[in-house]
């Protein structure tokens, strides 16, 4: 591997990295919701569960993007 | 003194080039237009001539501006020439395109259009040269060059025609969405006859859920969303199902077009790789050695990541990495289409990868260690007494990566595909209002940029998607493997 190589892989795997953060910011709460919603369903605990799956899908999503950042910056 | 603007011929001189060929463009047109509408006609030259004008006022402005600003000529004064020829040009161009628009000599629209040629033509000049097709000596150029400047010109003119090809198949779109209505009333009326076996299947699948009335409306809904709901150019499948409307075989292939689609890909890109290593030579060939260089560059970037585990999981990475390629390629050529455009296929991958990492995880880490992992790895009291919100946060974030993955996907080759849709739909309206040749060639060039675009976007995405795809692996690796990665602490 040349000495070229690293720094490429480092910009494509942070642009990949990076460019997701808003999908997962988005859709960790979404996923959570409906995630909640059928547990809901399953178990008719009907607001409870979809209401706390939302939260839960909001502070993962968060965490999962300062882990995201993290990676981004850490060099390979 | 030597003059800070080159090229003085009209031979040379990229903006003497494309306003003689926007002449030859808006003269074409006008011709093409004079006995059906002369009054087009007129305004097309009429823009044409206006901004023309306005070119070559520009031209000298500048010239006067840089040799007057020059650092050797000591003479800083703006000549007097330089404010006769900006009030000549303020008063012709402007005053002349104020007053066609105020007393209606000619109609507005084609005289915007005229008015634009010459900046479309530079647009496209300007696309030519970055994309390495230069006939000026600019940037002068070593002779061997000329073969790869060819070779960007093929490009770019069989995006032109792939993009004029795709217009006509949008005129038969027009034609189609008439059919829906007819379609969703017989379609509800037959859903288990052997004339529709697909609405007979879905009415085996969804019996327990909505009984005999639901697949039917189930049928009928997605027949409405694959024709009217979405903006879709026409493919080969819908143009087969509109000759053989009653063959069970095409009404299939029409229902699951994704699929079809999907297949072709797959077997496109098994035909094109068998042909380029049927049999390998050590001085490669055209296909062996780009598809060579397409491997060997995802090894590099991959292998920066997963460093030993590279060859376990390299064969799955490529696999997704040329399948998605494909997918999103294909989608291109008119005619056919991107499976990748509907969230059912980039979600199907992004659940394969999902099950592919968790798995791997669990053989990696062991069943005790992949536990360990969705729980965070609680090492202390706190981390411990936090495990009943930890675990769900940590399934979560698992499960979004997959969501986020195919819907990422998903969007960019839907969103392309939009815009493509879009664009050729204008051109086919005015199609439809007999302004073929005021419609077609323009349209066909911010198509065919459109369609470069997606290339790009085609590239990047899959690169991306298979990029994750490492990461996400990369995570899954036991702890020791990559500790010299930062982000393994905190989350193996």
């Amino acid at each position: 591997m040349t000495d070229k190589e690293p720094n490429k892989v480092t910009a494509w795997r942070q642009v990949g990295l990076l460019t997701s953060i808003p999908f997962i910011l988005a859709l960790a709460p979404i996923v959570g919701y409906f995630l909640g919603k059928f547990l809901d369903q399953k178990l008719r605990t009907q607001p409870w569960l979809s209401f706390i799956m939302l939260v839960l899908g909001f502070v993962a999503g968060v965490r999962e993007t300062i882990h995201i950042v993290k990676m981004s910056q850490s060099e390979d | 003194m030597t003059p800070l603007i080159r090229n003085e011929n009209a031979a040379t001189n990229p903006l003497a080039r494309a306003i003689w060929m926007s002449w030859l463009a808006a003269f074409a047109l006008a011709g093409l237009l004079l006995p059906r509408a002369p009054g087009i006609a007129l305004a097309i030259v009429a823009g044409q001539s206006l901004m023309a004008i306005n070119f070559f006022f520009l031209d000298k402005l500048v010239k006067l501006f840089t040799h007057a600003m020059l650092p050797g000529t000591g003479n800083r004064q703006m000549p007097g020439r330089f404010f006769a020829y900006a009030s000549l040009k303020v008063f012709l161009v402007y005053g002349g395109a104020f007053t066609l628009i105020r007393t209606h000599a000619v109609p507005f629209l084609p005289l915007v259009g005229g008015l634009s040629l010459p900046l479309l033509v530079l647009f496209l000049q300007s696309l030519m040269r970055a994309a390495g097709y230069a006939a000026s000596p600019l940037a002068r150029r070593a002779p061997q060059t000329a073969a790869t400047s060819g070779n960007a010109a093929k490009l770019a003119a069989s995006f032109f025609i792939l993009a004029l090809l795709a217009i006509p198949a949008l005129g038969h779109a027009s034609d189609h969405k008439a059919e829906p209505v007819v379609l969703a009333q017989h379609d509800p009326a037959q859903p288990t006859t052997p004339a529709n076996p697909e609405a007979a299947t879905q009415s085996e699948a969804a019996a327990t859920a909505h009984g005999e009335a639901g697949a039917g409306e189930h049928a009928s809904a997605e027949h409405a969303e694959s024709e009217g709901g979405e903006a879709h150019l026409p493919n080969w499948v819908v143009i087969l199902n509109d000759y053989f409307p009653d063959n069970p075989v095409v009404h299939w292939m029409h229902e699951n077009e994704y699929l079809v689609f999907a297949w072709l890909a797959g077997l496109v890109f098994l035909v094109v790789v068998w042909i380029a290593m049927r049999n390998p030579t050590l001085v490669p060939g055209q296909l062996q050695n780009g598809i060579e260089w397409i491997v060997e560059s995802m090894e590099d970037v991959c292998g920066g990541m997963l460093g030993k585990h590279l060859p376990k999981y390299f064969p799955f990475i490529m696999a997704i990495f040329f399948y998605i390629l494909t997918m999103n390629l294909i989608g291109i050529i008119p005619g056919f289409k991107s499976s990748t455009s509907t969230l059912d296929v980039t979600l199907a991958l992004a659940l394969i990868t999902f099950l592919y990492v968790q798995i791997n995880g669990i053989i990696n880490l062991g069943p005790l260690g992949y536990l360990d992992h969705l729980a965070g790895s609680p090492r202390d009291i706190v981390g411990f007494a936090m495990l009943p919100v930890m675990i769900p946060v940590h399934i979560l974030g698992e499960l979004v990566k997959p969501v986020s993955l195919s819907c990422r996907l998903f969007g960019n080759i839907f969103g392309e595909d939009t815009l493509i849709v879009v664009f050729v739909g204008v051109a086919a309206l005015a199609l439809k209002a007999s302004l073929t040749a005021l419609a077609v060639p323009p349209m066909a060039g911010i198509t065919a940029l459109f369609m470069l675009l997606q290339t790009l976007t085609a590239i990047v995405q899959a690169l991306i998607f298979s990029l994750l795809t490492t990461v996400y692996l990369y995570m899954m690796l036991p702890h020791e493997e990559h500790a010299h990665g930062e982000a393994g602490h905190e989350h193996a």
